[in-house]
């Protein structure tokens, strides 16, 4: 090799989703088998990313609109790994509620204050109810950072993070 | 009295309610009815009710948010609450962090798992 470039190996991991709940159990397994050798943390973290965002895409997401199921991709190399989960919505308001609430996030230097403040909010609620707190702990807990992107109907969205 | 599954148990002794496997239910009220088993255990404890989740591998979001909503009943109920953690568990480790900014009386025992 010239120039002193690096090589790295690149694993990658695409998965079809067809959405019930033992469907995310499933991809979890194959998750972390895939991430099998690297830290724990880092296994811990990202398997907690893999099983929000799928949850989010089962709860809150349909089939894309040509029917397509949700799919899973995720890319792991030596330095760091990349996690992209699309689906199908049922209408612009809940694209508007993610893009809000990843804008949220990656505007802010503090996670950490972004999550315990959204926890509070939540517990804090007379009546329980759904708990949109799943984008605040990959930011926080699993130290990704997100991205989304809305075409054709499809919601795409990403988490990546160093491994170190 | 509790509540056993093939992916996670809740046992629910006087004082005491030990969490362990994984917690990741399609639905929040799910975590809201099996934590309200623990809420009522700390209404009727004496001055201080332990929750014990060393073996507790995975909880997903909407457990944490009813795990912070017993914190909170803890509070209000002006019971002493003790959170029994395992440290090398990275969930567990980030939650208590979160967790003590809701409550900072909220008392912190570390095991190894």
């Amino acid at each position: 090799m010239s120039g002193g470039a690096r090589m790295t190996q690149e694993k990658n991991i695409n998965i079809a989703i067809i959405p019930t709940w033992e469907t995310v159990k499933s991809v979890l397994e194959q998750a972390t088998q895939f991430l099998a050798g690297k830290d724990q943390d880092f296994i811990s973290a990202t398997t907690m990313c893999v099983t929000e965002l799928i949850e989010n895409a089962v709860k809150y997401g349909t089939l894309t609109p040509n029917g397509g199921d949700i799919t899973f991709d995720m890319t792991v190399d030596e330095e760091k790994v990349k996690i992209q989960i699309s689906n199908g919505i049922r209408n612009a308001s809940d694209f508007e509620h993610v893009q809000r609430i990843i804008q949220h996030i990656e505007s802010s230097d503090d996670p950490q204050q972004l999550y315990v403040q959204r926890l509070k909010e939540l517990a804090e609620r007379p009546k329980p109810g759904l708990s949109q707190l799943g984008l605040y702990r990959i930011a926080y807990e699993g130290r990704f950072r997100l991205e989304h992107r809305y075409v054709d109907g499809v919601l795409t969205v990403s988490a990546h993070r160093a491994i170190a | 009295m509790g509540t056993e599954t093939k992916d996670y148990s809740l046992k629910c002794e006087p004082a005491r309610a030990v969490l362990s496997g994984q917690f990741s239910l399609s639905n929040p009220m799910e975590f809201e009815n099996i934590f309200a088993e623990i809420q009522q255990g700390i209404e009727e404890a004496g001055d201080s009710y332990t929750i014990d989740v060393v073996g507790t591998h995975f909880m997903s979001s909407s457990g944490i948010t009813a795990l912070a909503r017993v914190v909170m009943h803890a509070r209000k109920n002006g019971k002493k609450l003790v959170l029994v953690v395992d440290e090398g568990m990275l969930w567990q480790r980030k939650t208590v962090v979160a967790l003590q900014n809701l409550w900072e009386k909220l008392e912190i025992r570390k095991q190894q798992g």
